[in-house]
């Protein structure tokens, strides 16, 4: 009669075991808080890869808004929304004109 | 101000938060994997392995996080094979195509620790060297995008999580040469014998020697 043997996995220490858990938590913990703090600050500075340009004129707020950098950002090679761009800002210059 | 620039570009800051956090946390994972591999902690290697693993899957969630929440921005919208395929869109080369090359190599040679049995643990070390030089690239990538690459709170955050690596590296890339151990007296019958090739008095081997 044939004996089975199983093979067994070596068992990881109570204590070992533990201590993995902990750092796997205070590591996921870590990275959240310095997931959110670089997100607030990123958001707090306002600036989204770009100038921070102040309209001001009649209709406009004196408030800044935050806007990309068309200079560098409209890059990808999407020639609609470049073309939309374009349009915008003909029409923005017809309104100061007018 | 804060709460206009967070409806609208949300999926942005995410994005760039990501990143910043994939950097500081890959970072910091190969400030602790090279302090296991060097002679600074001789006793380290079994200590710091599992702040090493949890280190990299938190930077490898992150740098997840930053290639979705990229695809989801709607004034970039870029399509799936523009942030992963390098060289494929066109916005500011070559530093996309350096992090996606980062990326992936980041990926890959982190994943590789699972199937180390398969491949060969000697083989998989060897391997693993390179994530030095994925990390270097992710730094580079960091920097040439620019987006942050202005600004004092990232240059700052950046450094206390560069320096320390960076010296790191550059101890265990200028150490002499380790002398081979003696070797051990073969085991007694009966005696466990071990497998890995790793023991704790085996001087460690240097970066890309090959062997």
């Amino acid at each position: 009669m044939q004996r089975a043997y199983v093979a067994r996995m070596p068992e990881i220490p109570q204590h070992r075991r533990t201590r993995r858990t902990r750092i796997r938590r205070t590591v996921a913990g870590a990275s959240l808080a310095t997931f959110a703090l670089a997100w607030g600050v990123i958001a707090g500075t306002g600036s989204m890869g770009a100038s921070t340009s102040t309209t001001t004129g009649s209709s406009a707020s004196a408030a800044p808004s935050a806007t990309y950098d068309q200079q560098s950002d409209d890059d990808w090679g999407d020639t609609a929304q470049q073309q939309q761009q374009q349009q915008q800002q003909s029409s923005d210059l017809t309104t100061r004109q007018s | 101000m804060l709460a206009l620039a967070a409806s609208t570009h949300v999926f942005w800051i995410t994005s760039r938060a990501a990143g910043v956090a994939a950097l500081l946390l890959a970072s910091a994972s190969v400030s602790v994997g090279l302090t296991m591999g060097g002679r600074l902690l001789p006793r380290a290697h079994r200590d710091l392995r599992p702040l090493h693993e949890a280190l990299s899957l938190a930077a490898l969630g992150a740098l997840a996080l930053h290639v979705v929440s990229l695809l989801a921005d709607a004034y970039l919208h870029p399509s799936i094979v523009d942030v992963t395929v390098p060289f494929a869109s066109s916005y500011r080369e070559p530093w996309m195509a350096i992090g996606i090359v980062a990326g992936w190599a980041t990926l890959l040679l982190g994943a590789s620790y699972y199937v180390r049995g398969r491949i060969g643990v000697a083989r998989w070390r060897r391997l693993h060297r390179f994530t030095a030089l994925a990390w270097l690239l992710s730094i580079a990538h960091a920097l040439g995008m620019g987006t942050d690459a202005g600004t004092r709170w990232f240059l700052v955050a950046v450094g206390i999580a560069i320096v320390p690596a960076l010296t790191l590296l550059v101890v265990r890339l200028t150490e002499p040469p380790a002398t081979p151990a003696a070797p051990a007296p073969a085991p007694a019958s009966g005696a466990p014998v071990q497998l890995t090739d790793r023991s704790p008095s085996s001087p460690p081997r240097r970066l890309w020697s090959g062997a």
